[in-house]
This record gives structure tokens, C-alpha cells and sequence, in this order.
């Protein structure tokens, strides 16, 4: 598992989508996630007022207000809370706002659960485990600081793309992540080659070559025709 | 042609072909009624001859010497069958002072006296009259130069002053951006109708044009944010429905089917969208980016891809490049280039990407024949769904529209060629050497 301590991180999803929040929170509570749910401004300011969370996933656009103006609050109370802003306007100034604001990380909607885990470990890692920079998962032990892979104390020498995708199954530790996740996540803004999946083939068979080559052969299991599943 | 010119040359050719024809026929004119009114002169004078020598009275002794001192010369002759009636002529004459030719106007007659002929021949010089018609004629076509030179800038003046009202609009009109979302304001209270009319009429129709446009980028915008949210909600579910343990083969498949369908769509609507902002010129935030950094950025993502295919991949970096753009626009302009001719290529095929001071030239192996001119147009590769939405390179075309940039598509067997054609920014003149973020 992740973290200094076995306590389960605690999510805050602000989102007035019904059906969107369950299946987030349907989908990070078996990822190890503790998570409660907002579907307005109002209740958002009122269980931040309550409880510390580790997350908060904020949706923009809320009925009864501007999720950017829940931004402002949170960081005029010096709150901790990392802030992954989701909206449905996927513009490059809508992001720069936001991130501006003193959000710390902005999806744009739709988004794959699998994306929304990583960034969330993405965060949380930065905001809370300073000096503890190792994440294990099996044989495998990453050095966060060093950006540096160990498999059995054997180095692995991975280009970024690879360690990206390292970081991304391990968020999404035994979970089927599909290939289009990957090809998103892997591509980032470049969506002309998001429906390229040998560009994912690619990575993941050179990751997995080089995984296997110090010993760790089972963990990328191929599921279906979906995608991919991280064993360990 | 201007309007002003072309009213003008009208003029000036009716008034040249007046002044040709009318001059020469006006010294005609002139001429003969001098040569008259000189007959008449010498008819008179013949008679008073013809008195004369009737009654004896006339001095032969001055008349009929050669050499002509006086205006009249008398000789007798012979033969009466010469005789003719008055015949008029003219003819040069050398005046030995100054060797001028002179014209003079004669009159040849016989005249009979006591059974005596005489012939007579009576003379008058026409050097004033000559004189005096060349006077008048040049009088003439002057004031007549004058009158047309007067005419013609009257009409320009007028013309201008009038044409005024329209040139202003004319310039408005060329000055109208649809990005800048206002209409014209032109002035409606120009005196002549058909300007106010014309000005009311373009008024109207430039504010119909720029509510138009706001509304299509607005129904644009609109479709494609609120058609995410639905979207991410299929999406979030098909995530969850992946990690059901009791998930079938077939089952997945379809799931999988449904996934790749929101996808599609949900970009589809985005590249719509940027294609939309881009038209509208809705990126004017620029930097100078460094193109050789750019390609190498996206050059590590589809490195990868391009050993899988066994494809060849030839960089050449001749010059560092820096161009003046949005940030954005230059990495998803390099990475649509990039991305066609990887896409488009074939098993264990080449890449050539040439870097120039101005010119970016990728080339890649592909299909054995050139493509469709309208290869920059939208949904032109309707027949290949799964490559991508079809919006790439029209998108690329867009970019190059917005940037002061240029792309053109040749093929050179085995190449499908590429060229991006941009204007460097000079060393000295560089802002902040940005790179693009990742």
C-alpha cells in the first residue's frame, strides 16, 4: 500500500453530477479511498468546516456557485488540501486559472478513473510524505526524489514516459485500466494519438521488458481486449 | 482603376479627339474666308483697272515691267484666243530681304481696250492674313486647352468630394474583423441617398454577421462543454464496470466498444472546439518558442511507436528556429505534423524531419501516390475512422492561418513532403526564451 501510515486517504468529492459522484467514489473507495461526497457549494463549505481531508476533487461548475470561488475559501483558510479542479470546459485558460487559484492539479472532463487515482497518489504524495519518498509495491521500490526504480535492489533504468507509467499502475494497483486511459495519460494534450494504442503497446512492452529483465515478470497482465491490469 | 481615373481618362480622350479634329478644321475655316474676302479684293481692284485703261488714264510705264514693284501688271498680247475669264490663284513668292517664301493671292484676267488685249495680273499679299489666322487659331485652341483642363479638374474636385462618403466606407470595410465582434459604425447621415443607404445596408448586415458568428462560436462552445459532462458520466461508468470481477470476454469487448465511441466523441467535440477558438483567434498570448525543442519534446513521447513500426527516423537540425506563437498551438501544430507522419506511414518505413531557419520539411513514406488536394480540409479521411478524427490537419492549416504561417503538401515519390513555411524571430528581437510547459 501507499503511505507512511495504513490510515485510508480521505477524499472530499464536491460534484452535483449524482451518477458521476457514485461511480467516483464507487471506483476510489475499492482503490483504498476514503470518500465523501458534496453535490453543492454549500455542502462542500460545511464538510470542510467538519473534517480534514487529504483530496478534495472539485467540480468548477456547482448550482449554487463557482467551484473556483470554493477554491479561493479553501486556500483565504490556509487549508491543506491538495485540489484536483474537474470541469467540463476543458480550456486552456480555464486551467490556468484554476491552477492559479492554488488548485494543484485540473482534469478535464470526461476523465478515466484511473487518471483521477494517479493524480490523486500524485498529490497527496507531495502534499503530506515529504522526506519519506519511497513508494514499494512487491519487488518493485521506487525512489520518488531520485526518480530511480528498484526491482529486487536492482536499478532499472526507465526513460520519463516508463517511469510515468510505473507510477500510474502502481496507483492503479490491481485495477484493469483500459488502454485508452493509458494512451491519454501517456500523451497528455496530444490527443491525436489517443486512439493510437500501439503507442501504448509500445511503452508498456518496453516497460515490462525492462521489469522483467531484473526479475519481476508477472506483475502487467494483459486483460481481455481492455487493457491492463498491475499485480502485486 | 481607380473611379476618379477612369471618369477622367473619359473626359481627357473626348476632349484630345476635339482638339485635333476642331483645331485643323477651324484654321480651314478660317483660311477660306481670308481667301474670299482677298478675291473680292482683287476682283474690285480689277475693275478699277479695267476703268482705267478704258478711259487711257492708265501708267503702263509702272504696270507692266517684270519684277512686279507694284501689285498690278498690265503686258498686251497677241491672241485674242487666249482669252479666258478671272482665274485665281495663289503662289510663293521669295522676298529677296529675308529669302521668306510669301504667300500671295493672284488674279489672272485678259481685258480688251480699243481692240487691244491686255493681260492682267493683280496681286495681294496674304503674309498678314496668314499671320493673323495662326493668331487666331492658337487663341483658339488655347482658351479651348484651358476650358477642358478646367472642365477636368472641376470634375475630379467634384467627384472626390463627392466619392468621399464612399471611400470612408470603403476603408471601414476593409478595416472589419469579425474577431474584433463588433459591426460597422458608419455614418448615417450622409446626404446623398444611395451613400446612406449603402452605409444603413452595410451598418446592418456586418452586425448580422457578427451576431451570426458569436452565436456559432457560442452554440460551439456550448455543445462542446455540455456535452462532456453526460460523457464523463458513460465514462466514470464503463470504468467501474471494467473492474466488476464477474466481467465476460464479450462483455468487456462491448464495454470496450462503448469506451472507445465516447472517446472519439468527446474529442471529436474538443478539436471542433480549439478549431473554433482558433478561428476566432481566441489565442493571442504568444512566446517565442524554440522549434528544435518542441520536436525533440515530442519526438521522446512517440520514440517508442516509431521502433515498433520499424520506422526509420532521420532529424536534421540545420538551425535553431525560435518563432513568435501561442505556446499551445505550436506544440499541437509539431505534434499533429509529427503524428501524420507516423500514422500515415508504413511497416519499416522512413521519417525525415529537416529543421531550416524557416522552413520545418517532414517527410515520410506512405502510400504510393499523392493525396487529395483537400487534404487540409475537414473529415477528409472519412474512410479510416480509427486514425484519428480527420480534424488534424485542418487543424495544422488553422494554426498556420492564425501564426503568419504556411503549409504546403507535395509528394515525391517514395515522399508524402511537408512544409512548414514560418518567419524566425531575429536573435536580438527574442522575448524570454520560453519553452513550452509539459
Amino acid at each position: 500500500m501507499y503511505g507512511l501510515t495504513a490510515k485510508a486517504m480521505k477524499i472530499l468529492i464536491v460534484e452535483d453530477e449524482k451518477a458521476l459522484q457514485q461511480s467516483i467514489m464507487q471506483y476510489l473507495n475499492t482503490a483504498g479511498f476514503q470518500c465523501e461526497s458534496a453535490d453543492n457549494f454549500r455542502q462542500a463549505l460545511h464538510l470542510l468546516d467538519e473534517t480534514d481531508y487529504d483530496a478534495i476533487v472539485l467540480d468548477i461548475m456547482l448550482p449554487d456557485g463557482d467551484g473556483l470561488s470554493l477554491l479561493k475559501i479553501l486556500k483565504e483558510d490556509k487549508k491543506q488540501e491538495g485540489v484536483i479542479v474537474v470541469s467540463a470546459r476543458g480550456d486552456v485558460d480555464d486551467r490556468i486559472l484554476g491552477l492559479k487559484l492554488g488548485a494543484d492539479d485540473y482534469l478535464s472532463k470526461p476523465f478515466h478513473m484511473a487518471e483521477l487515482a494517479a493524480r490523486l497518489h500524485a498529490i497527496i504524495r507531495r502534499k503530506q510524505f515529504q522526506g519519506m519518498n519511497e513508494l514499494k509495491a512487491g519487488e518493485i521500490c521506487v525512489n520518488l526524489e531520485g526518480r530511480e526504480v528498484y526491482v529486487n535492489g536492482l536499478p532499472v533504468n526507465l526513460t520519463r514516459k516508463e517511469y510515468d507509467l510505473l507510477l500510474f499502475f502502481l496507483a492503479n494497483k490491481n485495477r484493469v485500466i483500459s488502454r485508452q486511459a493509458l494512451a491519454e495519460h501517456l500523451c497528455q494534450d496530444h490527443q491525436e494519438w489517443f486512439d493510437d494504442f500501439d503507442l501504448v503497446y509500445a511503452h508498456v512492452k518496453n516497460l515490462k521488458k525492462k521489469l522483467a529483465d531484473r526479475g519481476c515478470t508477472d506483475c502487467i497482465k494483459s486483460v481481455y481486449g481492455i487493457g491492463y491490469r498491475f499485480i502485486c | 482603376m481607380h473611379l476618379l481615373t477612369r471618369s477622367t481618362r473619359t473626359y481627357v480622350i473626348y476632349a484630345s479627339i476635339m482638339m485635333l479634329v476642331a483645331i485643323p478644321l477651324c484654321y480651314l475655316l478660317i483660311h477660306y474666308l481670308f481667301i474670299q474676302d482677298a478675291d473680292e479684293w482683287l476682283l474690285h481692284e480689277k475693275d478699277m483697272v479695267v476703268q482705267q485703261v478704258q478711259q487711257h488714264q492708265f501708267d503702263f510705264s509702272v504696270s507692266h515691267a517684270p519684277g512686279w514693284q507694284t501689285n498690278v501688271m498690265i503686258k498686251p498680247i497677241q491672241h485674242p484666243h487666249e482669252i479666258r475669264s478671272d482665274q485665281f490663284y495663289t503662289e510663293y513668292v521669295r522676298n529677296p530681304l529675308n529669302h521668306e517664301q510669301v504667300p500671295y493671292r493672284v488674279l489672272s484676267s485678259v481685258i480688251a481696250s480699243n481692240g487691244n488685249y491686255y493681260q492682267v495680273l493683280i496681286r495681294i499679299s496674304l503674309i498678314d492674313s496668314e499671320d493673323l489666322i495662326q493668331s487666331l487659331v492658337l487663341t483658339i485652341g488655347m482658351l479651348w486647352a484651358l476650358l477642358f483642363i478646367g472642365w477636368i479638374m472641376l470634375s475630379r474636385i467634384q467627384s472626390r468630394r463627392l466619392w468621399r462618403p464612399f471611400y470612408h466606407t470603403l476603408e471601414q470595410l476593409k478595416q472589419f474583423q469579425l474577431n474584433q465582434h463588433h459591426a460597422l459604425q458608419l455614418p448615417e447621415q450622409e446626404t446623398i441617398q444611395e451613400f446612406r443607404e449603402l452605409n444603413q445596408t452595410l451598418n446592418h448586415l456586418t452586425a448580422h454577421i457578427v451576431t451570426t458568428y458569436q452565436h456559432e462560436k457560442e452554440f460551439t462552445e456550448n455543445m462542446a462543454h455540455e456535452m462532456q459532462t453526460p460523457l464523463s458520466i458513460i465514462q466514470s461508468q464503463i470504468d467501474c464496470l471494467l473492474q466488476d470481477k464477474y466481467l465476460n470476454a464479450a462483455h468487456a469487448e462491448q464495454l470496450q466498444h462503448i469506451h472507445q465511441a465516447v472517446r472519439r466523441l468527446s474529442r471529436i467535440s474538443k478539436s471542433l472546439l480549439l478549431l473554433t477558438r482558433i478561428e476566432h483567434h481566441q489565442f493571442e498570448e504568444i512566446a517565442d518558442i524554440e522549434f528544435s525543442g518542441l520536436i525533440q519534446k515530442n519526438l521522446l513521447l512517440i520514440e517508442p511507436l516509431i521502433e515498433a513500426r520499424g520506422l526509420q527516423l532521420h532529424y536534421q537540425v540545420y538551425a535553431c528556429p525560435v518563432v513568435r506563437m501561442h505556446p499551445f498551438l505550436a506544440d499541437v501544430l509539431i505534434s499533429n505534423l509529427l503524428s501524420n507522419a507516423v500514422r500515415h506511414n508504413i511497416e519499416s518505413g522512413d521519417i525525415k524531419i529537416d529543421l531550416m531557419s524557416d522552413i520545418l520539411c517532414i517527410r515520410n513514406t506512405g502510400i504510393a501516390q499523392p493525396l487529395e488536394d483537400d487534404l487540409f480540409n475537414r473529415y477528409r479521411t472519412r474512410s479510416h475512422p480509427e486514425q484519428g478524427n480527420g480534424l488534424g490537419l485542418s487543424i495544422v492549416r488553422e494554426i498556420c492561418r492564425t501564426s503568419g504561417m504556411h503549409i504546403h503538401y507535395h509528394y515525391a515519390a517514395p515522399w508524402h513532403v511537408f512544409e512548414l513555411h514560418f518567419q524566425p524571430v531575429r536573435i536580438e528581437d527574442r522575448i524570454t526564451s520560453q519553452m513550452v510547459q509539459e
